[in-house]
């Protein structure tokens, strides 16, 4: 067993554990906290890939702003954790038979994967070669993200903002 | 294959300060809580609030304008992810590559300009 | 890369798209420059002149081959313009009706309306015209992320919030669903074009993991099937229908609806046309007792759910998942006449669908209500919106001189034209049957249902448009289906959809 190949089991298995407790904790703090552990194992398995930029962009969008979205989002409204219903045995093992299931279809399908021959020299001048490749190929996808962005940004502020004649309420 | 192996090893080294970032302040705790003598009373497990006695949940709802700007940080972010390989890259690319980004960056102004019509950056 | 490659590009084949992005532009910051309280309402007529504008230059543009900019992320051939040509039409009619949909008219947020849709529009428009599996996907997220803002955009309705909130959480886990396939099928091949795709998958190496190809095949079919509202995934229709203001509605049941198979057309089928499944037969045949499957059942829940409503918007939000389930018929038996079924039955969608949504628009805002009753002794009080109501309804259920019934009477021969699919061509008239109960219940109320209240419905001028240009085309369809099919044979060319540039 390579190097490569324990960081990749302890990188994966805390990538799953952190999706586990997610789904299971009460508190939504601890929620996030452990969304945190897989968005950074995931970050390592990139880098594990030669995918240096897309790990750094991991950290930096999904580590960084995405939980600090989260968090804003738990400030923002009331819970008590007490309040949740349990939920039912039967539905648990329902969803359990279909991870199992989607499990042992995708490992049967993995099993045997083979490849054409693949690039080895990733590592090289990473950045740069996603920068050549995205501004001078994929230029239309690129503006279109743009656009995308703006109406995200545009959407937000719609969405998110209080209205105007509810602020002065508050002021009176 | 060299070139590979010095890759590699350089994020050993960022594991291994990870691992001590992550076991020195746990081994510290641990050891902490071996030595110290265990004597819990009902005082000791309350918030400490500078001798006021605590109220309400610590946890207070914040006002949603935090959020709005937390969403604005996430779209502007993503923009600055773009940026970089531009950077990286602009020496290979030349004046176009420079056209394009003025379009994107333009684009996202424009977001900009929408946010401060709209009263989302100023604070009352 | 040089200045040189660049300019070699047709860059004025962009041109409707680069219209609508311009109109949009401009619609942005005039909305913001105008004054606060002043009705935004003359925005419509701007963003319809843009899409009229759009139409022209793509009508200029008819007579073009295959022009393909920077490795196809921009590829105009006979596919993209058959269906942008649809979109187009789609959301004129659906900013006229915008115009004169008076409710919320003084909404603070009603300018952001004109500019998403037409950005939602730009979305559909670069799905139909890419041959790239990233322009693909940037495509479909700018038209959801527009139809989810616009589905919420009413903020102190709170049907409208809840609408945006479903939409947005399915939207989420379908993307991911698709993008889950999607990476399986560049991983195995490692090209984002789709004919290299196409080519990839010839390749002896990756043939031996056919297994995963078909498992790739069917999540990303499951995750894109959220767009046009069939199982598995039609469950957020009702309720973001019901929610969503009126051409919001229309718009994601035509438009938004056509953009999905167009892109399930697209991406599914030209980068899996030549891929062999797991045993002998093509990838392509492997799947399509799946696919059937799940057309009969978007059919059978469609139907016989909508019977039971009393709703009107929530009625005929099941009846586009039953309609989706049509749509899907040819795509699932994959026969020589899946485009031109495929094509006619949008086109005679798009008419009678958004003429019903007119009408509903309408009568809704004069009862003040969306319930079914509301439709009560509608020929008494306005015979001619009654009668118009009337062709599309019976247009919706195809009846014979609609349009309706030659889209479907094409969808039911392509069906049997490949043989062995008896079955489902069985579900389909099965199911016509059935919605004949509830397509007929709408008729009923409003020829021998007593009136609740008096007064006639008045109509303003944009809907009045819409309303008439859709009662011309489904029945010019309807009789002469020639007119449009003779059209789509002289400008569509099947080769040019499967085989790539150069």
């Amino acid at each position: 067993m390579t190097g490569e190949m324990i960081a990749f089991f302890i990188l994966a298995l805390v990538a799953i554990c952190g999706g586990v407790f997610m789904i299971h904790s009460e508190n939504v703090v601890h929620m996030v906290v452990s969304l945190i552990f897989t968005f950074l194992s995931i970050a390592g398995i990139y880098i594990l890939l030669s995918a240096e930029f897309v790990a750094v962009v991991q950290v930096l969008i999904y580590s960084g702003a995405i939980t600090i979205i989260m968090l804003f989002g738990i400030m923002l409204t009331k819970h008590d954790p007490k309040s949740e219903k349990r939920i039912a045995k039967s539905r648990i093992l329902a969803v359990g038979t279909g991870v199992v299931a989607f499990f042992i279809i995708m490992f049967l399908a993995i099993n045997k994967l083979s490849f054409k021959q693949q690039d080895v020299e990733l590592y090289v001048h990473n950045v740069k070669k996603i920068g050549i490749e995205l501004y001078s190929k994929y230029v239309i996808p690129f503006e279109l993200t743009s656009i995308l962005l703006l109406v995200a940004l545009i959407g937000a502020v719609v969405l998110a903002k209080k209205d105007e004649s509810e602020e002065m309420n508050e002021h009176e | 294959m060299d070139l590979y192996n010095v890759y590699q090893n350089n994020y050993l080294i960022v594991a291994v300060f990870l691992l001590l970032g992550i076991l020195l302040p746990v081994g510290a705790l641990t050891a902490g809580r071996l030595l110290r003598p265990n004597r819990p009373t009902k005082e000791k497990a309350t918030t400490y609030e500078s001798g006021i006695e605590p109220f309400q949940q610590s946890w207070i709802q914040f006002n949603v304008r935090y959020y709005l700007f937390a969403l604005l940080f996430v779209i502007f972010d993503v923009e600055t992810v773009f940026l970089y390989p531009w950077a990286v890259a602009y020496d290979e690319l030349g004046l176009f590559a420079l056209i394009e980004m003025a379009i994107f960056v333009l684009l996202l102004t424009l977001g900009l300009v929408y946010a401060w019509k709209k009263k989302v950056l100023k604070w009352n | 890369m040089e200045l040189e490659t660049i300019r070699s590009y047709d860059w004025g084949i962009m041109a409707p798209e680069l219209i609508i992005l311009g109109a949009a532009t401009i619609l942005s910051l005039a909305d913001l420059l105008m004054p606060k309280k002043a009705s935004r309402r003359y925005l419509a007529i701007f963003a319809f002149l843009g899409v009229a504008c759009a139409l022209v230059a793509l009508f200029m543009q008819l007579d073009n081959g295959v022009i393909s900019i920077l490795a196809d992320t921009y590829r105009f051939d006979s596919f993209s313009k058959a269906f942008k040509l649809l979109f187009l039409i789609g959301t004129g009619l659906i900013l006229l009706l915008a115009f004169d949909d008076r409710k919320g008219e003084r909404d603070e947020y009603r300018g952001e309306f004109y500019y998403l849709l037409l950005t939602a529009l730009l979305g559909a428009m670069m799905m139909a015209s890419s041959a790239d599996m990233i322009t693909l996907f940037v495509g479909l997220e700018l038209l959801s992320l527009s139809s989810y803002i616009m589905a919420g955009l009413r903020k102190r309705d709170r049907q409208s919030n809840e609408a945006a909130f479903k939409y947005v959480v399915n939207g989420g886990i379908s993307t991911a669903i698709t993008l889950f396939g999607m990476s399986y099928i560049f991983g195995l091949t490692g090209e984002t074009n789709l004919y290299a795709i196409q080519n990839a998958l010839g390749d002896p190496t990756i043939l031996q993991n056919q297994f995963l190809l078909v498992f790739a095949f069917l999540i990303t079919f499951v995750g894109l099937s959220f767009k046009i509202a069939t199982v598995p995934f039609q469950m957020w229709a009702p309720d973001v229908y019901h929610g969503a203001p009126i051409p919001v509605t229309a718009f994601l049941s035509v438009v938004s609806k056509a953009a999905g198979f167009v892109i399930m057309i697209r991406f599914l089928l030209v980068t899996f046309i030549a891929a062999p499944g797991v045993a002998e037969k093509p990838l392509l045949q492997e799947v399509q007792p799946y696919l059937a499957i799940l057309a009969g059942a978007s059919m059978i829940i469609g139907n016989l759910i909508a019977l039971r409503q009393r709703n009107i918007k929530r009625m005929f939000a099941y009846s586009s998942i039953a309609q989706a389930g049509y749509i899907l018929v040819p795509f699932a038996v994959i026969s020589g006449l899946m485009f031109e079924a495929v094509w006619f039955y949008l086109l005679a969608y798009l008419f009678m669908n958004i003429g019903v949504f007119a009408i509903i628009q309408l009568v809704t805002a004069k009862s003040g209500s969306t319930d079914i009753s509301s439709f009560a002794g509608l020929y008494r009080r306005s015979p001619w919106i009654a009668v118009c109501m009337t062709i599309f309804v019976l247009s919706l259920a195809g009846f014979p001189a609609t349009a309706g019934f030659i889209g479907k009477f094409g969808i039911f021969m392509s069906a049997l034209s490949t043989g062995a699919h008896y079955w489902l061509a069985g579900i389909m008239i099965a199911t016509t049957v059935v919605s004949y109960f509830y397509y007929f219940n709408v008729i009923g109320q409003m020829f021998f249902r007593s009136e609740e209240e008096a007064g006639k419905v008045s109509i303003p001028g944009g809907v009045l448009t819409v309303t008439a240009v859709c009662v011309i085309s489904t029945l010019v369809l309807g009789i002469l289906p020639h007119t449009a099919l003779e059209f789509f044979y002289n400008q569509f060319d099947l080769s040019q959809f499967f085989t790539p540039t150069k």
